[in-house]
Parts: structure tokens; sequence; C-alpha cells
């Protein structure tokens, strides 16, 4: 039930992301705090223990990014970026945005026109069942010397 | 920056990490320094390394964590094995001897 866990991670990843930002900030303060205190005990002045902890943990940022990225949903996160990013741009050029829409529209709409045309004339033209099996029936006279036609076509 | 590195160096690593929590909850600047006191100075995790791998084995359910408090009284946020993980710990330690002495055989060889 693995994949069970992973969801569930991933779904607290997207809900609650500040908080874990928030508790991955700690943990890396609190570990550079301990190394602090170790180098202190190990002889070293206040501020210099806590530079050479700092320099030894490495560039923080970019580890906790790695961190990020391990929650397995930076996709859609940056999915979500790029839309709500896209929907700025449109927000900021209204003539642009018109004109897309607007063809977009159109072209719907001739192409659901069309379609609602092409599907009542050949692909379903008669609301009966069977259609490949109506005929249409004729009966000939020979005396009256012509023919008559019964039922129905088209 | 892990994904340069090799899947044998990753691989070892989370070996340590799954070692390290063996005998109980510890928080990360205590996994580093107990890696680095068992194997008596020779390995010093790196902070980019290490966190970046806690943090997978978390999600793939081989560890889990809470928030306690340390020693000094300070907050920290301690991790010990899953039930899955120490499964996980014996499979990757006989993994680990079947690998490494499979490459000390071709090392042997002249």
């Amino acid at each position: 039930m693995n994949w069970l866990h992973q969801l569930r991670l991933r779904f607290r990843a997207l809900s609650q992301k500040e908080k874990l930002d928030a508790q991955m900030d700690d943990e890396m303060r609190s570990h550079i705090e301990m190394q602090t205190q170790e180098n202190m005990e190990a002889g070293m002045k206040p501020e210099e223990a806590r530079y050479a902890a700092l320099r030894q943990f490495g560039r923080v940022e970019a580890i906790k990014e790695t961190c990020r990225e391990q929650r397995g949903v930076s996709w859609i996160e940056n999915l979500g970026q790029d839309i709500r990013y896209g929907a700025r741009q449109l927000r900021k050029n209204p003539g642009f945005t018109a004109v897309a829409v607007l063809t977009l529209a159109l072209g719907i709409g001739a192409n659901t026109a069309l379609f609602s045309i092409v599907n009542a004339l050949l692909v379903d033209p008669f609301p009966y069942r069977n259609q490949t099996q109506l005929v249409q029936l004729r009966q000939q006279r020979p005396k009256a010397g012509g023919t008559v036609e019964t039922g129905h076509s088209g | 920056m892990p994904k340069e590195k090799t899947d044998l160096l990753q691989g070892t690593l989370d070996l340590l990490i799954l070692k390290a929590l063996q005998l109980g909850s510890v928080h990360g600047f205590g996994i580093s320094v107990l890696i680095r006191q068992m194997s008596k100075d020779v390995l010093q995790v790196e902070q980019g390394s290490l966190y970046p791998a806690l943090y997978r084995l978390e999600d793939q359910g081989w560890i889990e964590s809470e928030w306690g408090v340390s020693d000094n009284n300070r907050k920290a946020k301690f991790y010990k094995l899953t039930p899955a993980g120490r499964k996980q710990l014996i499979e990757e330690r006989s993994n680990w001897e079947r690998l490494s002495s499979a490459i000390n055989t071709v090392l042997k060889t002249t």
C-alpha cells in the first residue's frame, strides 16, 4: 500500500505547503544550531562557531529546494504557476484575449453546426431502427400500362 | 545535486541512514554524528545529501518523523524506522554485501 502512503504525502504537500516549508526551515535551523553548539564545545568562539556551522551546512536554499522536489508534487506546482501566469497575461491584454476567444468561439460554433448537419443528413438521418434495411415497395400493373408507387423514399 | 550522484552512492547513503536508525529515533544532526562516529570519522555526510535522503526515505515509507525535544531542550525533528524500513534495511544490507564482495572479487583478479 505504498502508493496510498505516497498519495497521502503528496496531498499533504499540496494542501499544507507553507506549514511543511516552515517545518523544513525549523529543521535546518536546529541542525545549524546544534552544529554551532558542537563547535563551541570544541573550543571555537560563538561567532566563529556559527560561521563554521553555516559554511559546513552549505547552500541552505539549494538544499531546501532539493528537499521540496522530494515531495513529488513539483510538477503540479509548476503547472499551477504556469496557468496563473497565463491568466495574468490574458488579463493584461484584453484586446488579444477578446480576439482569441472570438476565434475559438467561431471555430467551435462552425464545427458544431457543420457536424450537426452532417450527422442529420448522412450519419443518422432517420429516427428508425435498422435504417439500412428500409425498402421501397412498388406495384406493377401491366394492364394499366404503368407503375404505381407505394411506400416512401427519402 | 543528488540527480548527478550515481544510484550506487545514493543507495549506500540510504543504507547508512537506515542502519543509524536501527537502535532508536534520532534527529538529522544526530544521524550525521552517528554515521561519523560509527565509521570512525571516515564517513562525513554532507547536509546537502542527508536531508534530501531523509525526505526521500520518508516518502518511500521506510522511516517516519515526528517533532520532539533534543538533549539540549531544542525542538528537533526525530526520525525512526518503520516496520517496512526494518525489512528494507536487511534487504539492502544483503544487497550491499553481495555487491561489495563481487567488486572485491573483480579487483582481486590481477
